[in-house]
């Protein structure tokens, strides 16, 4: 019997803890079983459901990249039950995973394009994925420029901090860095996300926008865009809802017709303005 | 789903009485058990418990499908062992449903949409559906709350059953609708007749009757076009003295959203899905506290526009069948009926 509801026993290889507030944490995994390993199939953008046995489930975006072979990361911050007992396992435990759920970034779009990449805070996992994606070398030359706009509240809250520094030397790509307030220490610059995009200005032209952050980041980002020339239909947020299935039977995560575990989680915000605004 | 297979056949009350008898000794038949404690439904094990009753039964027979709660695998956390073996399942025995009204029946046809055709199926859905037969009763006395007609089923509405039976005055017509119907009457090994001009229209004049009992608050046309505007600041009135109970939604036949938590006793647990309901406020609730739904407006447009307008584009259906049961059960007499009129009228 096909059951869709059963985990696959995943180990924990590693874990980083991400930010200063100690709350955010990257987990590592391996498959127990390498059927599962060969037939966990996933593109950028993506997420799954981590099981706890006796704790319950939550869904979280995929952070590595498919290319990143021998790794599977997820980026958690400790926000609620499943999660806190999440942050209390250990490397060599053995946690579930169930998935891969719903669409990704739209690759197929972005190919032969120029790319811009929004994020605030710790939702920049996927977002980490797609970055990883485009750079892994048989596929940078797929994509044109890549920009990205990536922010935090404070220089302790940036995640993916090694790699954001790599990234920032890299030529591979056009890195800005911003925290809303910087300390004693901090050289880089300092402003909110949507008001350093404002002041870069990337040019539309020939452009898809993906953007990923806490509410508030998106709200004042999209106008920004709009400002900038993008066209509604290439700009991609990523969603998030309460879940439980993740495959559309629950019908928990809806707007509208829409199911966001299955139709989402990535949307444009031309298919979102043809969905009531509820989310 | 197969091919469809339609044929009539008369049963005198005699025959009748063999044909259940006969049912009842090659098959797991269940009913519905008349007591209002879920799941509503009973096995018959002789032909004494199987009564017919007006209009739509206490419970529909969402329960049989999508059980209020339902083990999906049990485990122990000391070992991390999985143990997703399901007796009940892998019965693969024939069952016959019998005593459905036409709107029940026509619900599991909704809640096929759901559960088999909108992607993957669902496991524990599909193996209780796929050994299943219909029998459905056409209504002859449908209930002050029932509006099947105004919502496109009918007394007559034959969607999902295998068979549906007319109770005339001394005499039933059986019509078969599917293949697997035509088998289930041919195994009980019943020599029938026709069914007479005469017989025919004693049939058409009860179901006319039927039609005409039934109450229309409002009407098909009510429904066509767009009937329905999330913004439209008639949500507010709506909901102004719903409780948020959620009782509409559990005795909704087509209402089939569930949690899924963990149970646990020692290091041995289970994983369950369980019926929720979006008028509940935990249903949305974001663990960041955010809420996208957070007061009983956005609930009851949920709701409402879920069955009215989003099923449509989602499965090209309504998410009603006019049971009534939501008009029946509420607390506070929050009519649907009315609440689709005055929409309809532009309030
Ligand atoms: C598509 C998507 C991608 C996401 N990606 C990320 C990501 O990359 N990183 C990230 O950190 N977050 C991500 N989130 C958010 C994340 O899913 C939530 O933060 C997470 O679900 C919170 O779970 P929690 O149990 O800690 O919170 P809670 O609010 O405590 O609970 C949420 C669920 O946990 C269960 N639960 C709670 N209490 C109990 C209890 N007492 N007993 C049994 N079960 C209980 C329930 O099933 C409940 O529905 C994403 C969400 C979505 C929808
Ligand atoms: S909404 Fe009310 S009348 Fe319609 S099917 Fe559900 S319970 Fe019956
Ligand atoms: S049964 Fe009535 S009071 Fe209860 S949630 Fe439904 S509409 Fe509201
Ligand atoms: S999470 Fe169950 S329907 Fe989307």
């Amino acid at each position: 019997m096909n059951n869709p509801y059963i985990p696959m026993p995943a180990r924990i290889e590693k874990i980083t803890t991400e930010n200063e507030a100690r709350d955010i944490k990257t987990f590592d995994f391996s498959f127990v079983n390498n059927e599962d390993k060969d037939g966990f199939l996933f593109l950028p953008g993506q997420f799954a459901e981590l099981s706890l046995l006796g704790f319950g489930e939550c869904p979280i975006g995929i952070a590595s990249s498919p290319t990143e072979v021998g790794h599977l990361l997820f980026t958690v911050k400790r926000t609620g039950f499943v999660t806190k007992h999440l942050h209390r396992a250990e490397v060599g435990d053995t946690i579930g995973i169930r998935g891969p759920f719903g669409n990704s970034y739209p690759l197929d779009l972005m190919e032969g394009k120029n790319v811009l990449i929004v994020g605030g805070g710790f939702a920049f996992t996927t977002l980490r994925a797609t970055t990883m994606y485009m750079l892994e070398h048989n596929n940078r030359g797929r994509f044109k420029e890549l920009t990205i706009v990536y922010g935090a509240r404070s220089p302790g809250e940036l995640i993916y901090k090694q790699e954001l520094w790599d990234w920032e030397k890299s030529t591979d790509l056009n890195m800005f860095i911003t925290v809303d307030k910087g300390d004693e220490r901090w050289k880089r610059r300092e402003g909110f996300v949507p008001t350093v995009l404002e002041d870069i200005a990337p040019s539309s032209q020939d452009t898809v926008a993906l953007v990923c952050g806490p509410p508030v980041m998106i709200k004042f980002t999209l106008p920004v865009l709009q400002k900038l020339g993008f066209p509604p239909e290439r700009i991609f947020l990523s969603l998030e809802m309460r879940m439980k299935c993740g495959i559309g039977m629950c019908g928990r995560c809806n707007i509208g017709h829409k199911y966001v575990c299955v139709d989402g989680p990535v949307f444009s915000c031309a298919q979102l303005d043809e969905l009531p605004q509820e989310y | 789903m197969e091919r469809p297979m339609s044929k009539e056949c008369l049963m005198y009350k005699e025959d009748f009485e063999e044909f259940l008898a006969r049912l009842i000794e090659g098959h797991s038949i269940f009913c519905p058990s008349g007591e209002d404690i879920s799941p509503g439904i009973k096995k018959v094990a002789g032909r004494e418990q199987f009564a017919l009753h007006r209009g739509p039964s206490h419970f529909s027979f969402k329960h049989y499908f999508l059980p209020q709660t339902e083990r999906l695998f049990s485990f122990d956390m000391a070992s991390n062992k999985i143990d997703a073996s399901n007796g009940e399942l892998d019965d693969n025995k024939l069952v016959v449903l019998i005593g459905l009204r036409p709107c029940d029946a026509m619900a599991i046809e909704l809640l096929d949409q759901v559960f088999l055709q909108r992607g993957p199926e669902d496991v524990f859905y599909a193996r209780r559906r796929r050994r299943t037969r219909i029998i459905s009763f056409a209504c002859s006395e449908p209930r002050t709350t029932c509006f099947c007609e105004s919502v496109g089923c009918g007394p007559d509405a034959a969607a999902s059953a295998d068979m549906v039976i007319f109770a005339l005055k001394d005499s039933y017509i059986v019509k078969t609708i599917t293949q697997c119907g035509e088998e289930l009457l041919n195994n009980t090994g019943m020599n029938l007749d026709g069914v007479s001009t005469e017989k025919l229209g004693e049939r058409e004049q009860m179901i006319n009757e039927s039609r005409d009992r039934l109450e229309k608050v409002f009407t098909s046309e009510d429904l066509n076009g767009k009937i329905m505007d999330f913004e439209a600041s008639y949500w507010k009135q709506i909901c102004q003295k719903c409780l948020g109970c959620g009782i509409c939604t559990y005795f909704c036949p087509t209402c089939h959203c569930f949690d899924i938590v963990d149970e646990v006793a020692g290091s041995k647990g289970r994983r369950i899905r369980s019926w929720d309901s979006c008028m509940y406020p935990l249903f949305t609730l974001h663990a960041s506290g955010h809420n996208p739904r957070p007061t009983r407006k956005e609930r009851m447009r949920q709701r409402i526009m879920h069955k009215f307008v989003y099923s449509m584009e989602q499965y090209g259906r309504r998410f009603c069948v006019g049971c009534g049961r939501c008009v029946i059960h509420c607390p506070v007499n929050l009519d649907l009926r009315l609440v689709i009129k005055e929409i309809a009228e532009g309030k």
